[in-house]
């Protein structure tokens, strides 16, 4: 007898229950039909992949530093089409094979984008893992065999190192006045740096000019009194480097000591604002495809970029990593790309979107940033920079000299 | 390669040779004591180098003098206490375990000193580091190299005074020797293994503020200490007079190597030059002969 009641009122609660529940889901239809409120549908899920721990940790933090900068200042102006953006974020622990299990675990928290990619070897690694489930990389580092030719997901927001040969020869030839010069050129000690190097080469035999020695350098701080003696050997006019920021600090003191006296040309991610003041050689000129942190800059774009940065107290983080404003511009790029691709947006539409967007930075980078089904590289062209004992100041009036990693042709856009 | 090239790469290998004979005595020191591979001498360097970029505060010889003498003696405090309250407790173990756990501690200083300072490089801007000289010749020193040469010199000479001819120096070898004996003659063997860390510790503070004048200070300085390890070996794991003698050949082979070919080859060379010690004279150019008492 109980047992019959208890299974009544069994039926009667699932029956309620159901009912409820059908309700409920028409409500909530009904709701998400008119499109009045986006935070319904929760905060849009982005990746960032980069080294927090391991040799490169110092890099990787900067970076994510750089995007939680413009992803914050999106969320704190009310969010993307109504949705806050949540930023998830995994260690690659410096090694390509962590990298591979921490993009594997982005996947599984169902990111629309991954961003980061501080390292071409990571890069490389998870680049597969991320093509096969049609997933955006939006990275910052990449060699030129990965954008060339162009892979629908892969997007890279700086330059190559090895495609700034160009615009470092250009700048060498306008500021000697002549195409006539002799360079001594120090590549670093990686796959980029041999290509830098051989474009380089390639560039001599193009435009006449001469290369008197070609020294690697190496990728962390060392003695470097050999490497400084081999580059000065043969009376060179110019010095074209790649030397890190580190190593830059030494070599170019080195070099002075050794009694060379004309000017450095060095490419490596920027360059820090630090770095130069350590440095305070008035000759020394970097190239940057973005500014940095610059208080006495007109340009809208770096003011608002300073505002924020203040703001957020990365003052010494940002004169110090170049990283923090790549990761900045990697999060301006998240940022519009959510923005086109709506508020419904879904891994395959941010796909679309990024192959198809420019970002207007307002004088942060030479260029607005763009990505075309044809060329996926943001950046595009670079400006040189040096201190003159007071602050950073672009060099021949602040003119950009283009870089690509698909041509060594490309054309000199306006300043 | 040109004679001047020649001769002012002679004079920065100098240079280079007794910043790495410099580590190469913290290797020598606790091995000659307790027979123990002591890998935390890299982190050594790095502490020493960023606890002495912090008490400093960058103005005055006067200051930077006091900065490095403070350093010194907390370094060297820290190394007696680590070895009292952990390398100790391992002690009558294989000498591997020793090693071990000095590998092991070297990683988690490596990350603690990167917890307490960050991991972005620091510079040095020491007084009067832009001042060169020209030496007769051609080539030219600067004076901050200067001061390396001179202070590195005048440590090893006292260091070896101190280890292998002051009364203190024959204790530690009689630890080292026969550890047991000299518990049984009353020695106290902690005091003299602490003392050997606390030595180590110490000079790989000067070592490390050497290292800090001439190169920004991060992580990858501990790098550049394990690459110094080929000076202890070279000299003798056990000679204090064959650190100098190490640490300048191998400065030597790795500088006229970058010169000649590049930077990889200069590392190789270095090693290669380890390889052919090991094999023809295995206990190093001054290293004690290796005697088994049956």
């Amino acid at each position: 007898m109980s047992s019959a009641k208890s299974k009544a009122r069994w039926k009667r609660i699932a029956a309620v229950s159901m009912s409820v529940s059908v309700a409920m889901s028409m409500l909530a239809a009904c709701g998400g039909g008119d499109g009045a409120s986006g935070s319904d549908r929760g905060p849009y899920q982005i990746g960032f992949l980069g080294s927090l721990s391991g040799p490169l940790a110092p890099v990787g933090t900067a970076m994510l530093g750089g995007v939680k900068l413009a992803i914050d200042d999106a969320n704190d102006n009310g969010g993307v089409n109504g949705r806050q953006i949540e930023l998830v974020t995994e260690d690659d622990e410096t090694d390509p094979a962590a990298g591979i299990t921490a993009a594997r675990s982005l996947l599984s928290q169902d990111v629309l984008i991954v961003t980061g990619g501080n390292i071409s070897t990571v890069v490389e690694g998870v680049l597969p893992t991320l093509e096969r489930e049609k997933v955006a990389f939006l990275a910052q580092a990449a060699s030129p065999a990965i954008l060339d030719p162009v892979k629908e997901t892969m997007f890279q927001i700086d330059q190559t190192s090895s495609s700034n040969a160009q615009p470092m020869v250009e700048f060498a030839s306008e500021l000697l006045g002549t195409d006539d010069f002799t360079a001594g050129i120090g590549p670093v000690e990686s796959p980029a740096g041999e290509a830098w190097g051989d474009n380089v080469e390639q560039l001599e035999s193009d435009r006449g000019f001469t290369i008197s020695s070609r020294v690697t350098l190496p990728v962390s701080p060392g003695d470097i009194t050999a490497q400084a003696q081999r580059l000065i050997d043969g009376t060179p006019d110019i010095l074209l480097l790649q030397a890190p920021d580190g190593v830059l600090v030494a070599l170019a003191q080195k070099i002075r000591d050794l009694g060379f006296f004309g000017p450095i040309v060095n490419f490596s991610y920027g360059a820090a604002t630090k770095t130069l003041e350590t440095i305070g050689d008035k000759d020394l000129y970097v190239l940057r495809t973005a500014a940095q942190y610059d208080t006495e800059s007109k340009e809208p774009g770096t003011q608002k970029f300073v505002e924020l940065v203040d703001a957020a107290g990365d003052q010494d983080v940002a004169k110090s990593a170049t990283q923090y404003t790549q990761g900045y511009l990697l999060g301006l790029m998240v940022v519009k790309a959510l923005e086109d691709c709506g508020e419904d947006c879904d891994r395959a539409a941010l796909v679309d979107t990024l192959n198809d967007i420019e970002v207007e930075t307002d004088g942060f980078t030479p260029n607005p940033m763009a990505f075309t089904p044809e060329d996926h590289l943001a950046t595009k062209s670079g400006v040189f920079y040096s201190f003159d004992g007071k602050s950073i100041i672009p060099a021949l009036d602040g003119k950009a000299f283009a870089a690509t990693v698909y041509s060594l042709e490309a054309e000199v856009p306006a300043s | 390669m040109s004679m001047g090239m020649a001769y002012q790469t002679l004079v920065g290998a100098l240079v280079v040779g007794v910043i790495y004979s410099l580590v190469a005595l913290g290797y020598v020191v606790v091995y000659r004591a307790s027979r123990v591979f002591n890998f935390l001498q890299a982190q050594f360097l790095y502490f020493g180098a960023l606890l002495f970029i912090t008490l400093w505060g960058g103005e005055g010889v006067t200051s930077f003098a006091l900065a490095l003498v403070a350093t010194v003696l907390m370094m060297a405090a820290a190394g007696a206490v680590l070895y009292a309250v952990v390398i100790h407790r391992t002690t009558g173990q294989p000498h591997w375990i020793q090693m071990l756990l000095t590998m092991f501690l070297g990683i988690a200083g490596l990350n603690i000193a990167q917890l307490i300072w960050g991991s972005d490089p620091r510079f040095l801007d020491v007084p009067g580091d832009r001042v060169n000289w020209g030496l007769p010749g051609g080539a030219v020193i600067s004076r901050v190299d200067v001061a390396i040469l001179v202070t590195g010199i005048v440590l090893w000479m006292i260091l070896y005074w101190l280890i292998t001819v002051s009364p203190m120096g024959v204790r530690l070898r009689a630890t080292a020797e026969n550890s047991t004996l000299s518990a049984y003659s009353g020695m106290p063997l902690t005091v003299w293994f602490g003392v050997a860390w606390a030595i180590a510790a110490a000079v790989g503070v000067i070592a490390g503020v050497s290292f800090a004048v001439r190169l920004p200070v991060d992580p990858t300085i501990t790098e550049i200490g394990l690459l110094a390890f080929p000076a202890a070996m070279i000299g003798g794991m056990d000679s204090i007079k064959g650190c100098l003698a190490g640490g300048l050949i191998l400065a030597l082979v790795q500088q006229y190597a970058a010169v000649v070919w590049d930077t990889q080859t200069s590392i190789a060379a270095g090693f290669a030059v380890v390889l052919v010690v090991l094999i023809v004279r295995p206990r190093g150019l001054f290293g004690s002969p290796i005697v088994d008492r049956v």
